[in-house]
């Protein structure tokens, strides 16, 4: 017998839950097709039981203790060929089986050329051409250029932390999707959230440049918000939000939306908070790397209640 | 015990005097070795008897031949990821190797995706690791394997399909 799962499975209800599940898993889902999901699980008792066995299949995956380890070998192993098998099916008349060996390769946590990635709850250090040191945070993504006598990094996606190394004669150029932040040497935070970059001046003053507006100095120890046409916020550095180096979640009077955000980087899945609930303000010490007992201490500590359908779909609302 | 309970057992016990012997020379006829060939053999039998109603069995000696080359298969399956994860494993530096007792969780846990994912093409199995165990977005992934968007979202779902039927059968 041989099964095809390039076609729809013939059981409606449970393509339909596989078609969610590969929604929800993509990385980004829209607040849309979340409340449709949300509405499509609770129209029929069926929907949640087909959902619920995927789950249940997906936690080989899910609990598996590969998730703290290079998957390299894991994934050498798995695409080795089946030679007994194939040797088999061939006896039999099946045809061979379609062993393609060509990704591997390419495998084992390597990035594209020029470009730093890290994954769901991974945190990185790299030390770049020049002697700087870039520590990205989870889900987040640069691309370097160090040639032609320049130094430059574009941040694409994510947060990350940058020990420039001072050199007068040479500056460093990060980008975002605003604008351009440049200095000579020094320390910055700068994170990529949507329409706006967030520039924390840790050690030494830099330039910001929105792409169509004009540009200012920042002086140390200061956090500033751009948008492509001009700085629309500026005011004193949270000490605090250095905290993810460490693992460590630091709120002060946080509104709950902007500690959500932070912990979505830290969970495959997704987390639905109730829009009325986006502004209750947060404070506390929270450990990144233990998503779900950060979610506990929430809840002890807020009116809140949070619903945990599955590993992968937590809503929280108003308790 | 019930007695349906207790007849299923006579019945299995029935089948296992029948049949044992012939399973075991079956086996042995294929891997060559008597000792693996009564471990399958006795394995077998203990399937067997988790079927919900094995007195129903019409054709038992075609049902041990299958659950026996099943066991077969799996052994040899195991081997050869035991054995290409050993591998693998010279290319990662010294420090960073796991601990042997951890060795043994990361076999198992090799063990139970590969079956999960038994069937899907290669790049299928690659998408799902990365998703699942690697935790990397969609856009990641079709960065990191040089895949379109559509194409990752197209071997999530056959990877999905794939553990659905697993957990049916």
């Amino acid at each position: 017998m041989s099964l095809r799962f390039d076609v729809p499975l013939s059981d409606a209800i449970a393509e339909a839950a596989v078609l969610w599940m590969v929604r929800l898993h993509s990385g980004d889902v829209s607040d849309q097709e979340r409340q449709a999901f949300e509405a499509w699980l609770e129209q029929d008792h069926h929907h949640a039981l087909a959902f619920e066995r995927l789950n249940g299949g997906l936690r080989t995956a899910t609990d598996s203790p590969w998730r703290a380890r290079s998957v390299g070998p894991l994934l050498s192993a798995i695409n080795a060929p089946n030679g007994r098998r194939q040797f088999m099916r061939n006896a039999l008349g099946l045809g061979a089986l379609a062993v393609s060996v060509g990704l591997l390769g390419r495998m084992g946590g390597l990035p594209m050329a020029g470009e730093l990635q890290t994954g769901t709850a991974e945190r990185r250090r790299w030390q770049l051409d020049d002697g700087s040191v870039l520590q990205l945070n989870a889900r987040s993504r640069v691309a370097t250029r160090f040639s032609d006598g320049q130094r430059q990094l574009r941040l694409l996606q994510g947060e990350l932390i940058l020990d420039v190394v001072a050199n007068a004669n040479q500056v460093f150029r990060l980008e975002t999707a605003e604008g351009i932040v440049s200095g000579y040497g020094g320390r910055l935070m700068l994170r990529q959230a949507e329409r706006l970059s967030e520039l924390t001046t840790l050690e030494g003053a830099l330039s910001v440049s929105p792409s169509n507006g004009p540009g200012a100095l920042v002086s140390p120890h200061k956090r500033v918000l751009f948008d492509t046409g001009a700085i629309v916020q500026q005011g004193a550095m949270n000490s605090g939000d250095t905290a993810w180096l460490d693992g460590w979640l630091e709120a002060r009077k946080k509104p709950l939306a902007t500690v959500v955000e932070a912990l979505r980087s830290y969970r495959p899945g997704i987390i639905r908070l109730e829009p009325e609930l986006a502004q209750l303000p947060v404070s506390g010490l929270y450990p990144l790397d233990n998503s779900d007992q950060t979610l506990e201490m929430l809840e002890r500590q807020l009116p809140i209640r949070v619903h945990r359908y599955s590993p992968y779909w937590i809503s929280i609302g108003r308790a | 015990m019930t007695p349906s309970e207790a007849s299923s057992r006579d019945h299995i016990g029935h089948l296992f005097k029948l049949n044992y012997a012939w399973l075991c020379a079956r086996v042995r006829s294929r891997t060559g070795c008597p000792h693996s060939a009564e471990d399958i053999a006795a394995e077998t039998f203990a399937r067997i008897l988790k079927l919900p109603d094995p007195s129903l069995l019409r054709e038992p000696r075609a049902l041990l031949t299958t659950i026996a080359q099943r066991l077969m298969y799996e052994g040899w399956r195991r081997r050869d990821l035991e054995r290409a994860y050993v591998e693998a494993l010279q290319h990662v530096p010294e420090q960073l190797q796991p601990a042997p007792e951890e060795q043994l969780m990361l076999i198992e846990s090799l063990v139970a995706i590969d079956q999960l994912l038994d069937g899907l093409p290669s790049q299928g199995k690659t998408v799902f690791v990365l998703s699942q165990i690697e935790g990397l977005t969609y856009t990641q992934i079709s960065q990191r394997l040089e895949l379109s968007l559509g194409s990752v979202h197209n071997y999530m779902a056959q990877a999905l399909r794939c553990c659905y039927q697993v957990l049916a059968s």
